[in-house]
């Protein structure tokens, strides 16, 4: 009995490493820190009007200050699309607002799209970076 | 358990709370969907021919694994969401309707491989059979 739960604490602490080194969740996907995002794509500041009127590149620009800046906080999915225009891309269903930053040519390349994550009220809690595909 | 994942309609709530291992089953079908889709597209798009592929996968996965009524019932509960446009909404739903015809005739046929569904979303997007409100640029 005691050697069933050290193993299965043991798979429980490795599973939870792995999640946190990788930054990867085992079926929601691959994420990118606020200081990798800056990294990749620059740290312009967030506009509304830039942000809806922009391509994937102006938008990408903008993440950075999207995720650390707390913009666009705690409002209904209609009012993120009222703001920044009609989604693209998906994350699980498709009440996450989602916009594509980085669209692979081909099944080669990486994916990546911007992603309002919404609490139990349907309002905006966080924005993440998300790896729309492929693994 | 619907608590966990903020993104689901009243509906789903519903049925989740009233069918969690049948809902865990459905929530799975729904990723492999996607996995398969990723394996035809670069990019899980809304409103395009991905956008499609996932609905029409889904269907086919869930009506071969639950049976068209409880299929019907997770698809149409997932539809629920009041804050998605009309148009979008029906574009999900045809292709919804879509996948389940299309998987009765196969699961009749006894072909019931992920790759026979997929092979048939190929053939009824040629066909244009699927809904897709904003193609993909070639």
């Amino acid at each position: 009995m005691k050697r069933k739960f050290y193993l299965a604490t043991a798979v429980l602490a490795t599973f939870c490493v792995s999640i946190l080194v990788s930054a990867s969740h085992p079926w929601l996907g691959k994420t990118l820190s606020a200081e990798q995002v800056k990294k990749r794509w620059g740290a312009e500041n967030f506009s509304e009007s830039a942000f809806k009127q922009g391509d994937q590149a102006v938008r990408a620009r903008m993440a950075y200050s999207l995720m650390t800046s707390k913009k666009m906080r705690g409002l209904s999915p209609s009012e993120v699309r009222a703001k920044l225009g009609d989604f693209d891309g998906h994350y699980f269903s498709e009440s996450y607002p989602t916009y594509l930053i980085q669209v692979a040519q081909d099944k080669t390349g990486e994916s990546w799209q911007i992603v309002f994550l919404i609490n139990s009220e349907q309002k905006t809690k966080d924005v993440i970076v998300h790896k729309n595909c492929c693994d | 358990m619907s608590s966990l994942y903020p993104g689901l309609t009243e509906s789903e709530r519903r049925f989740i709370d009233a069918n969690p291992k049948v809902a865990i089953e459905a929530y799975w079908m729904s990723w492999k969907a996607e996995k398969i889709c990723n394996s035809v597209f670069a990019v899980s798009d809304t409103n395009d021919e991905s956008d499609a592929c996932r609905h029409f996968m889904w269907a086919c996965l869930l009506n071969n694994k639950l049976g068209q009524k409880t299929a019907s019932e997770i698809l149409d509960a997932h539809e629920q969401n009041p804050n998605e446009p009309q148009q979008e909404k029906a574009m999900d739903m045809a292709n919804n309707r879509r996948g389940i015809i299309a998987s009765d005739v196969l699961i009749k046929a006894k072909k019931t491989k992920e790759l026979d569904f997929l092979n048939q979303f190929k053939q009824d997007l040629k066909d244009g059979k699927l809904i897709v409100l904003r193609g993909r640029k070639k």
